[in-house]
Formats: structure tokens, sequence, C-alpha cells
């Protein structure tokens, strides 16, 4: 793998990655201090990984390091909601109401399991396909279903609920 | 990148209420620190850094190693291409066996260097030298004044700041020296002079070794200068010779230095007188 690929490689994977870190912790320091540990990984065993099997790879470090250093406690996120700022010419009822909602979505997505929050944001936010969700967490799609299924569940279970 | 638009399947009581969370959390941006870009610069500078932590050691281990390598190669390219240098201190004679064989003998003051281990056929010399090489032996002396080729014989070497001799005393020697290739046989000898003559003599019958390595000198028609760089280098001693281009026939020996300044000077018309180590040579009145 020369510099050329490295490069392309981190384009590719960069943002999804960080974001990966930051459903699993919460945290977006933590997830950019480690995705350059990813990244440096990479580059010191470029000579080792095939490019076809580097997303796997990629994932897996993220998933090692972060077991590794990071101790979790009970995460907070704070994702940045555009459909919060695109509709501010609305009504302040509304927008109150839809605030509202945000912060209880982001709490749950919060107190989620990681294994069906990780698949869940993965395929709303990075956009992500099952497909490509199973080749890169190296699962079968019918576990990235599973998944979804219970993320699904979980938030059905919980919204209408005050956490 | 196709998103699943309905994965809930059939409607619930919680459906609505699900289909919205679906909706919102597709808006959802992660917050970021730094771009993509200044991740990259950040990247690129941890690597070189850890690089340069890195490869040093590597570097220096290597660098080590080839010099390592280098001395070892030095010393062992030292010990091949190594020479030995006799010198024959004044008043003495050296015989000594060289590589194959060749049995050489050195009258007083002359040097011979030669390789122990490489170019083990060929030997430089200066002053005076007698060799017997095997049967079948290539050898090669070399001198300032020319070389001396040849393959199993017993041969003498004479060279000087003047002259180049030679004599054959076995087998056949051939001597080159400038353009010259002379080839003698046994009982054969031959002179170079500074002036480029040749000279080409024949051996007393019967010799088989130069007469100084018996610790006699005999000479024919050579410059006295010549016959007293001799005594000089026999008895250890400086010998002062007013300016004489004479020429001396005649002998002396090794067994003393009074009875060979006799033998020399007498016939020459010279006094002298000893001090210590020096010979003062004055015409006589």
């Amino acid at each position: 793998m020369d510099s050329g690929t490295f490069k392309k490689i981190f384009d590719r994977y960069y943002d999804n990655i960080r974001n990966f870190l930051y459903y699993k912790s919460g945290d977006i320091e933590v997830a950019e201090d480690l995705i350059q540990d990813v990244f440096l990984k990479l580059w010191e065993n470029r000579k080792r990984i095939r490019e076809e099997s580097v997303g796997g790879y990629l994932y897996t470090i993220a998933s090692n390091l972060l077991k590794n250093h990071y101790r979790r406690n009970e995460i907070t996120f704070r994702f940045i909601n555009t459909m919060v700022k695109e509709e501010e010419k609305e009504t302040p009822e509304y927008m109150l109401e839809v605030k509202e909602f945000d912060e209880r979505l982001q709490a749950v997505l919060a107190a989620m399991p990681e294994k069906s929050r990780e698949v869940f944001l993965m395929h709303r936010i990075d956009g992500l396909t099952y497909r490509e969700i199973a080749e890169r967490l190296e699962l079968s799609v019918k576990a990235i279903e599973k998944r979804m299924q219970k993320a699904l569940l979980f938030l059905e279970q919980y919204l209408d609920q005050r956490i | 990148m196709k998103k699943k638009s309905d994965p809930m399947g059939d409607g619930g009581r919680g459906d609505e209420l699900l289909r919205r969370a679906w909706e919102h959390a597709g808006h959802y941006h992660v917050p970021a620190q730094r771009s993509r870009e200044e991740a990259w610069e950040r990247l690129q500078s941890r690597i070189a850094r850890e690089e340069r932590g890195a490869s040093h050691p590597v570097l220096l281990r290597r660098i080590a190693l080839y010099a390592a390598a280098g001395v070892i190669l030095f010393l062992a390219l030292g010990i091949l291409f190594r020479t030995v240098t006799i010198e024959v201190p004044p008043a003495q004679k050296r015989n000594l066996t060289l590589p194959r064989k060749v049995e050489a003998t050195l009258n007083s003051g002359s040097s011979l260097r030669y390789h122990p281990y490489l170019f083990r056929s060929r030997v430089y010399l200066w002053g005076e030298g007698f060799f017997r090489v095997p049967h079948g032996t290539p050898f090669k002396v070399i001198t300032e004044k020319g070389t001396i080729e040849v393959g199993g014989t017993a041969f003498h070497v004479s060279v000087g700041k003047q002259h180049l001799e030679v004599a054959c005393y076995e087998g056949k020697v051939l001597v080159r020296s400038g353009e010259e290739k002379i080839l003698l046989h046994q009982g054969e000898g031959v002179r170079k002079t500074g002036s480029g003559t040749i000279e080409r003599y024949h051996l007393p019958p019967g010799s088989d070794r130069p007469s100084w390595d018996k610790g006699s000198f005999s000479y024919h028609d050579v410059p006295l200068q010549r016959v007293i760089e001799e005594m000089e280098k026999q008895f250890g001693v400086k010998i002062h010779l007013p300016a004489d281009e004479r020429h001396y026939t005649g002998y002396f020996t090794t067994a003393s230095l009074e009875e060979a300044l006799q033998l020399v000077c007498l016939p020459m018309g010279y006094e002298w007188e000893i001090r210590g180590n020096e010979v003062f040579l004055r015409k006589e009145e």
C-alpha cells in the first residue's frame, strides 16, 4: 500500500469510523483521538494489509482501541440535527416540541444496547446499507437485520416514556 | 446507497413515533472538533514523528553493521595483501625460506619484500640476493632496474642505484630491464650499468653460488666505488673515498677489515686510517 492508496482509504473511511467511535463512546474527543491511532496502526501495517479487506480491519482496530483505552460510563449524545435548524421558521410551540423529541431520542439512543445502536446509526447517519455494515463489521447481513430489529424494538419501547 | 425506507414492518402502537425517530435520526450529524483535512495533517505529522523515532535505531544498527563488515573486510584485505619486509643490517647475511620453498640468501644491507599470502611467486629486491627456486615453480624477482623471471633455478641478483646484475647458476633465467629481454643459461651472467650498457659474462667454471655467499668478493673491472660500497656493507663501516672513477679487478674476503683494505686499497694506491667505525682513504704521497 503506497501513500496515495493510504490517502484514498483515509478519505473513504475517516468520517464513518470516527462516527462509529462516537456511536460507541458518545465522546467526540475520544473518537477523534482514537481515529488517529486507527490510521496510524494502518500505516504501520500497510505492507500486510490488502486493500480489499481494509474496511473490516479498520473497524476491528477501532473497536479494540476503544475497548483498551476507554472505560465506558453512561454516555450522552450531542448529535446535531439539521432538521431542528431547517425548521426555525416554525412556531415556537412546534420548535419546542421538536427539541423535546430530539432530546428524548438522543437519550433513548444513549441507553440502547451498543450493538443495536451502532448498526442503527451507521444506517441512519452514515447511510450505509445493511450489506455495507455487514462487510465492515465482518458479520452476516442477517445479523445486521437482527440488530436493526432490536434497535427498533428498543426505540418503540422507550420513546414514549421519559427516560 | 439506497436506504431502507421502511424496516418497521406492519404498524403497531408506537408506529408513528418510530417513523418519526427514523426520520429524525436520519438528519443527525456527529459533532466534530476538527475537519477531516485537519485530521489528515495531524496524522501525517504523527507518522513523520514516529518514523523518525523508530527508524533511528534501525538506521544506526545498519550503519554499525556496515561499519563492522567494513572493518572486517579491511582487516582481511590487510592480511591478504600484507607484505613482509626483510632488511639485512650491514655486516650480516640472512638465509630465509620464502613461500613455495624458495630459498633466499640476502647480502648485507639488502632488503626483500614479499606477500606471504597473495602473489607468492614474486618478491621485491633491493641490494643483493641469491635465490634457489624448486624446479617447476614460477618465480619473479622485481627490482627497480628490471624483473627476473625463472621457473626452477638458482640465480643471483644484485641491484643498486647504478646497476643491475644477474647471474644464473642453474637452469634458465629471463631478465627484463627496460625494453631489454635477456635469457641467461647456467653459468652466464649479465651486468647493466647506469649508462645502460649491457655486458654479458661467464661465471668461473664450477661456481654454484655467488662468491659473497662464501665470504669472498671477486671483481673484474668493476667501478672502485662499488667495491668500496660492498666493503662498507660487509664490515658495517663508513669508508670515505675521494672522487675516483677508476675500476678495480681483484677480490677481498670478509675475514678481516685490515686484510680487505690491503687487498683493495694498496693496488689502487690508497693509504687508510681506521677511526672507530670510519675509514679514511688518502692518496699515497
